[in-house]
């Protein structure tokens, strides 16, 4: 039986409160859970800059197996990003994840849209928050023209129907289900987005491991649709084919 | 013109600004402008952790005569702000603590601010604050008059509410960079708390110094005042001989 593959994981400080984000504190939920391999950023990245945080990020995954690299790239600082993103895909990064809600950047911002166009030429994917009303709708018809594989995240029941038709009409658009908490959400979203296209993240280590976890084993799937939540739809994704 | 530059942070912002980030950028700017000395704080504390970037502002210091430190610390975390500066406030180059408000996403009216406050009161006599609210500025200055307070930014396009409080309380001091380069805001300062309350301070290098630079040149400044702004006035604060010219 195939483990779990998490594509939504992070790792460092939150200068706002007293809080265990850390990286002992992320790998101790993945060993408690499984985890086959966790794609993860280090919030150094997010908060600070990039490119420091990106060797965090790693060093990170090369000390420990379990790990894979999403390194962070920050459409304010667009001058030095593309190079970024050569240099972190030179180096086994083939995940990039976005901010712009921490940030404080538009979905409508030429930087992301250029940057993107250099993921896609990379064959790199690309991991995008999509929360709010709209939101899924804007990244998807924003990068339409490009072969650009995107993990939406964070979409949570009030835009679950948003999720099912921008995955049912963009085939390069997926979503994870970490946020999703209403009743039959997995179900309907395989349904009617695409049971290929709902990849698993937890986003661990600030949010609870088993809420998704519980949500996908107490769901009407098949065992197939199951094993493909947790760990197939991700290596689809990522261009390895189903194990 | 000789000058004591006492808004200056050390590190990157999210933003595309290239050859920007390093010592070196900052003492570049430094001589490029005639800033003989620039108390910083680390923008990596700011933005993410605390202790890395004050260690960081501190070697920068240590390496760089012309950089001084502020420590920053942060009201979220209160026992290792007061262990920051216990590290690092005892150093020569260290010259206070720097606070931010929205970084912290701490208003200064929430009382771990004003704990944070009583214990920087007890250790330095400088604090550089990111503009808060007026009242609570003008009740730390007056609670602590030992303690001088600088006001960043001067509130921006709000600044006759700090011109308002450095004419109440002598311990204020306005510092004028700002994003956007407000006319008439320093002569307007000038007529009312006079030029002894009023420093210079670039926020470089997120911002060139010729940016602030403007507004006092834009003030037409007496020799007196332009000495006053450009160094007495920091030297004084810094403990430094006012020695401008």
């Amino acid at each position: 039986m195939a483990g779990i593959i998490d594509m939504v994981t992070s790792f460092g400080i939150d200068r706002t409160r007293e809080s265990d984000l850390g990286l002992d504190s992320l790998l101790s939920v993945l060993g408690e859970h499984e985890v086959e391999r966790a794609y993860t950023c280090s919030l150094h990245a997010v908060w600070y800059t990039g490119p420091q945080g990106n060797d965090e990020t790693l060093r990170a995954c090369e000390a420990h197996e379990v790990l894979r690299p999403a390194a962070v790239l920050d459409p304010r600082r667009y001058f030095d990003q593309q190079d970024e993103a050569r240099r972190c895909f030179d180096r086994g990064c083939s995940v990039f994840r976005f901010f712009p809600h921490q940030q404080g950047w538009p979905f409508e911002f030429l930087p992301f849209i250029k940057i993107c166009e250099t993921l896609a030429e990379l064959g790199a994917r690309a991991i995008v928050p999509a929360s709010a009303y709209g939101e899924a709708t804007r990244v998807a018809h924003l990068l339409a023209h490009l072969e650009l594989p995107v993990l939406l995240i964070g979409g949570g029941y009030a835009n679950i129907g948003e999720l099912m038709a921008v995955l049912a009409e963009f085939p390069t658009m997926h979503c994870d289900a970490h946020v999703q908490d209403g009743p039959f959400a997995l179900e309907g979203l395989m349904e009617r987005g695409g049971e290929d296209r709902v990849i698993f993240g937890s986003n661990s280590p600030e949010r609870e491991f088993l809420a998704p976890l519980l949500m996908a084993r107490h769901a009407e799937l098949t065992d197939e649709q199951r094993r493909g939540y947790l760990h197939d739809n991700a290596l689809a994704f990522l261009g390895e084919g189903a194990a | 013109m000789k000058k004591i530059d006492m808004h200056g942070h050390l590190g990157y912002w999210p933003f595309a600004l290239p050859n920007c980030g390093t010592a070196d950028s900052l003492v570049r700017l430094c001589e490029r402008y005639d800033i003989e000395r620039l108390a910083a704080s680390s923008s990596l504390a700011l933005n993410y952790d605390m202790e890395a970037g004050n260690a960081e502002m501190a070697e920068a210091a240590r390496e760089h005569e012309r950089l001084l430190m502020y420590a920053y610390v942060n009201p979220n975390f209160i026992a290792r702000s007061c262990a920051e500066m216990d590290r690092y406030l005892p150093e020569e180059f260290a010259v206070g603590c720097k606070i931010h408000t929205s970084y912290s996403a701490t208003p200064t009216s929430a009382p771990r601010m004003h704990e944070l406050v009583a214990e920087i009161a007890g250790r330095t006599s400088l604090v550089k604050v990111h503009p808060g609210d007026a009242a609570d500025l003008g009740q730390w200055a007056r609670a602590y008059p030992d303690l001088n307070i600088i006001v960043a930014h001067s509130f921006g396009s709000n600044y006759p509410a700090a011109v308002e409080l450095a004419v109440a309380h002598p311990n204020i001091y306005l510092d004028f960079c700002c994003s956007h380069a407000g006319r008439g805001k320093v002569r307007y300062a000038l007529e009312r708390c006079g030029a002894g309350q009023i420093v210079f301070g670039s926020d470089m290098d997120l911002l060139d110094p010729a940016f602030t630079m403007a507004v006092f040149v834009g003030a037409n400044l007496s020799d007196e005042e332009r000495r006053a702004v450009y160094y007495d006035n920091g030297a004084r604060l810094l403990g430094i001989l006012p020695t401008g010219g």
